[in-house]
């Protein structure tokens, strides 16, 4: 039964990225900066910042290629829960990556060394709970990575582009907790957008990092920042769709939502005892005897408590997972996951937050979950503001 | 759909409603909704308007936490929560959780009232431009909420009794704008469906007189009849449930059945207003055979309810509530039973011609959606042998048939050997008591061993625990807890395989009461405790159904037979035949079964 599903390999990238750019021109004073940034010897602790959809990601990506060659491996915290890098929506994760990104526009699919399910994709809910995941990531990384004067890492933190508000404030939380070595910042034309110019973290006095500011990757004709508007909710539907085909052999061919959704059907789920897991929402109070109800056909976070290691530490995520069915009779709950079942045996916490399971999964003729309800009222659209 | 509430329309026209879902009911598009049926979602309506909204604003708890709640729901929810709190609405019942600081109770309203304005105008304003009052207007909301909405956000908080009085008018308008739009538009599949078939059976009335006649106009009735069938199909692919349950009312089972004749009947009233054309018995089962054509799948749903429905009867004779020798019973129950038999014999005729296949494992992309796989018969098999009343002719011969279609040599060869099969070939009533506890008997020998197979793995479990220290949550990884599901069968995410047919059923989430979900929370890792549980229970099966004779049913007390009450007793199951056991072997064949664990 095992050899039916595929332990999680990197699948390669897709090619068809919704916006039409195809071929990528690193900026000049992009290559500049990554020169810089590459040629120092001692392994650099670089936090990328700057308003969304300004290149961030990209900007990291190309980091990433140019510290490779001298330091071997690049490590990577992934910080932005609504379009990670290599991990699933929802999901604060640090990486370790030996192999150059081939696909320096789209995001790519990689397991993590170290996950926390934050149920999410925006931080704004819980910003205590966020920063501690983050926190606790990076003392693993320093623990690991940074001890050891002989074998340290370069870091590349890449940042969400909420960069007002209460999103500023987590910023310098993070950057006063990290205290990189290098940290750039991208700005675009339109100045009200930016970040403060400047060590904008530090209280005055302090000696700062090198701070390093670059434009956005993308300039219109008149030499203005183009931001590229991406769907993002649609990315997170489509990365989840990708995750979970890895459920799935490679020689398996699913070409179509419709194919993955019969095949997600049919496939034998893994099951579980509720005696053997204990649930947590991670978002919302649920009442005791509703528990199951809230689970059925949802995404959890499946992840293990850790609780030798004290009440303090977060539980670490192995993967997402769907809860296909409850069977309250049996006390099982049925769970679709890629997760090779070894790895599963150790997770005993299902955590459910609030990313949403794509609906393209859920319908294909004759096998309709009965969530996807026909006959629902649609909310009050134009057309019948219009109308009345 | 009003007009075909409305009006009954004569059976060529009638074809015009169900063109491609324009008017026929169902929306062709869907929605990722929290709740699972339409039931359930009436459930919370009557709960919130209700004096008792208790349990309803638990349901919507939970709804919160699957995401995609609707705005009206979700404020809907605030107002109920806040009245609940409100001495004002409470009728002068003190309590705990009543919030007696008018300034806290005004904040409250504001906020729901702010929630709701925003909720249905905020987005129509970020693409529109158009000011809140005026979308506001359009769309209907109160005028006073939308002042609220002003007042409380940008000067002094409105006061508690306007806000009162407001909160009444948003509840009323919730309802209005929501709950009954949303209540008027749930299709009703039965009454649909019920339409449908009423015009199935009168085009096949008016096809078999046109027989002899012109072909041109057989043709036309051919046409309509297959286009009803669509429909039919669709109805069954959005709600196989509830047409199921259709298309066992209208065999009229109950038809002797006094007693549930009144219930019948209100169920029926709208089949009757609908059509003149009474539906026969044999009608229906033309249909069903049609329908089963294009989903064979069908056939075992049915089979599902009947075997249910058997089950059911059976418990409430066992509970002595109405018992077997009265005159209600048994004709509904020969009826059931006949209708078992018929509708294995058309699975086994669909299996030889080729409509259902059968399978050993259903693969992940199997081509073929009609197949079954063979464990599925077998599991049928199983919970039809286990049923008491298998002393039934029909019973008897469906079981028969089913083995056929398994083609298990061994099963076959097994309950060859028993005797109820046998004597049904020429059973007579004054057998059938015998034969009844044989059944039985191979019923919880079968439970007897899968009791073993689970006291196995808790003996396991418990010896594990014993030797590598208690288990708690600092020892996780002593047993496996994950496991890939055995035997599945396809089934809609959010579903489970039905136990012993290959539907997909709903999970039955009422089952355990509060109380109990939260022991187990509780008791999450304490798998000491929960093997414990298990232990007494598992040996005293063990030993009286293997060894000696199983608890006998009411029914046999009252007859003074005691022969034939334990005809069993010191006899073993032993490669399918009983043999007399002494008691040293007995012993040792306990002693063996230690070995074994």
């Amino acid at each position: 039964m095992a050899g039916t599903r595929a332990t999680p390999t990197r699948t390669p990238p897709r090619s068809s990225s919704p916006a039409a750019r195809s071929e990528v021109v690193v900026p000049s004073d992009w290559a500049c900066v990554v020169t810089t940034v590459s040629s120092d010897p001692t392994p650099p602790v670089v936090v990328v910042c700057g308003p969304k959809n300004s290149g961030k990601s990209t900007f990291s990506r190309v980091l990433l290629n140019a510290l490779l060659p001298r330091h071997g491996k690049v490590g990577y915290l992934d910080t932005d829960m609504g379009q990670p890098e290599f991990g699933l929506p929802g999901c604060l994760s640090f990486n370790v990556v030996d192999e150059p990104i081939t696909d320096l526009l789209n995001p790519t699919l990689r397991e993590a060394e170290r996950c926390y399910f934050f149920g999410d994709t925006s931080s704004k809910r819980d910003p205590e709970a966020y920063l501690n995941c983050l926190f606790h990531l990076y003392d693993y990384f320093v623990g690991k990575y940074r001890c050891d004067k002989n074998e340290m890492l370069p870091l590349i933190v890449n940042t969400p582009g909420w960069v007002k508000g209460a999103g500023f404030d987590m910023l310098v939380e993070l950057l006063r907790y990290i205290c990189p070595t290098i940290v750039v910042q991208i700005r675009i034309t339109m100045q009200s957008k930016n970040l403060p110019d400047g060590v904008f973290w530090l209280d005055g006095g302090q000696t700062g990092p090198k701070m390093i500011n670059i434009g956005a990757a993308f300039h219109d004709a008149s030499n203005r920042s183009l931001l590229i508007q991406k769907d993002s909710c649609g990315m997170r539907e489509r990365r989840l769709v990708e995750y979970l085909k890895q459920c799935f052999l490679s020689n398996i061919s699913l070409s179509t939502n419709k194919e993955l959704a019969y095949a997600l059907a049919s496939l034998p789920p893994y099951q579980v005892p509720f005696s053997d897991v204990a649930v947590v929402h991670l978002h919302c109070k649920v009442p005791a005897g509703e528990v199951w109800r809230s689970l059925n056909a949802t995404i959890v976070g499946l992840a293990v408590s850790n609780a030798s290691e004290g009440t303090r530490s977060i539980p670490c995520c192995v993967g997402l997972g769907i809860v296909r069915g409850v069977d309250i009779q049996k006390g099982l709950l049925y769970v679709i996951t890629p997760v090779p079942l070894q790895r599963l045996q150790s997770v005993d916490l299902l955590q459910q937050g609030l990313i949403e399971i794509p609906t393209t999964i859920l319908q294909v003729r004759g096998c309709v979950s009965p969530y996807m309800s026909t006959n629902v009222l649609h909310k009050i659209s134009e057309r019948d503001l219009y109308a009345g | 759909m009003a007009a075909a509430e409305a009006a009954p329309a004569p059976a060529p026209e009638a074809s015009d409603f169900y063109d491609d879902g324009a008017g026929g009911g169902l929306s062709t598009g869907r929605k990722l909704v929290p709740w699972s049926s339409w039931t359930e979602w009436r459930f919370v309506r009557d709960g919130l308007f209700s004096p008792f909204p208790a349990a309803a604003l638990r349901r919507i708890a939970a709804w919160r936490s699957r995401g995609s709640l609707p705005i009206p729901v979700d404020v809907t929810a605030a107002f109920v929560e806040i009245r609940l709190r409100d001495p004002f609405f409470r009728n002068g019942l003190a309590g705990d959780d009543a919030l007696e600081s008018e300034e806290m109770l005004a904040m409250l309203y504001s906020m729901a009232i702010m929630r709701l304005v925003n909720g249905f105008v905020e987005n129509p304003y970020k693409k529109t431009g158009l000011s809140i009052s005026e979308l506001a207007e359009a769309v209907g909301i109160p005028r006073v909420l939308v002042d609220i909405r002003h007042e409380s956000s940008h000067r002094s908080l409105p006061s508690l009794r306007l806000l009162r009085l407001a909160s009444i008018k948003a509840f009323d308008w919730l309802k209005c704008i929501y709950w009954d739009r949303q209540t008027n538009s749930i299709p009703d599949a039965q009454v649909e469906l019920r339409l449908r078939l009423h015009e199935i059976a009168g085009f096949l009335k008016e096809k078999n007189a046109k027989e002899s006649k012109s072909g041109s106009k057989r043709k036309r009735s051919e046409k309509l009849i297959s286009k009803a069938m669509k429909y039919a199909r669709r109805l069954y692919y959005a709600c196989p449930s509830e047409v199921v349950s259709v298309l066992l009312d209208l065999m009229e089972l109950d038809a002797a059945d006094s007693e549930s004749s009144d219930v019948q009947e209100t169920n029926n009233l709208a089949a009757n207003h609908s059509s003149d054309i009474q539906l026969s018995n044999s009608d229906m089962k033309t249909i069903v055979l049609k329908l089963s054509e294009k989903e064979p799948r069908l056939l075992l749903s049915v089979l599902k309810s009947v075997v249910e429905m058997i089950d059911a009867k059976e418990q409430l004779t066992d509970k002595g509530e109405s018992y077997s020798w009265q005159p209600v019973g048994p004709s509904k129950m020969k009826r059931l039973c006949s209708l078992v038999l018929w509708l294995v014999t058309n699975l086994k005729e669909l299996k030889d011609s080729g409509y259902i296949g059968l399978i050993h494992e259903i693969g992940v992309l199997s081509s073929d959606k009609n197949a079954i796989p063979r464990f599925c018969l077998s599991k049928l098999l199983q919970k039809l042998l286990n049923l008491s009343t298998i002393g039934e002719r029909c019973l008897i011969d469906a079981v028969l048939l089913l083995i056929e279609m398994v083609n298990d040599t061994n099963v076959k060869e097994k309950l060859r050997k028993l005797p109820v099969l046998c004597l049904g070939r020429l059973a007579k009533s004054s057998f059938l008591p015998e034969s009844r506890t044989i059944c039985n008997q191979q019923g919880s020998v079968e439970n007897a061993i899968e009791t073993l197979e689970l006291f196995k793995v808790q003996l396991k479990r418990q010896k594990n625990g014993t030797t590598e220290g208690s288990f708690n949550t600092s020892t996780p990884e002593k047993h496996d807890r994950w496991s890939v599901a055995k035997s599945w069968t396809p089934c809609p995410i959010g579903t489970v395989p039905c136990s012993f047919s290959s539907c997909a059923v709903l999970p039955a989430f009422d089952v355990i009461s509060h109380e109990q979900v939260s022991t187990l929370e509780n008791e999450t890792f304490e798998e000491v405790n929960h093997s414990e549980r298990f232990e007494p229970q598992t040996e005293e099966l063990v030993d009286e159904s293997i060894l000696e004779i199983p608890k006998s049913s009411p029914e046999y007390e009252i007859s003074d037979v005691t022969e034939l009450t334990c005809p069993l007793k010191g006899r073993l199951l032993v490669g399918g035949v009983w043999k007399m056991v002494a008691e040293e072997e007995l012993l040792l064949i306990k002693s063996k079964m230690k070995i074994l664990l």
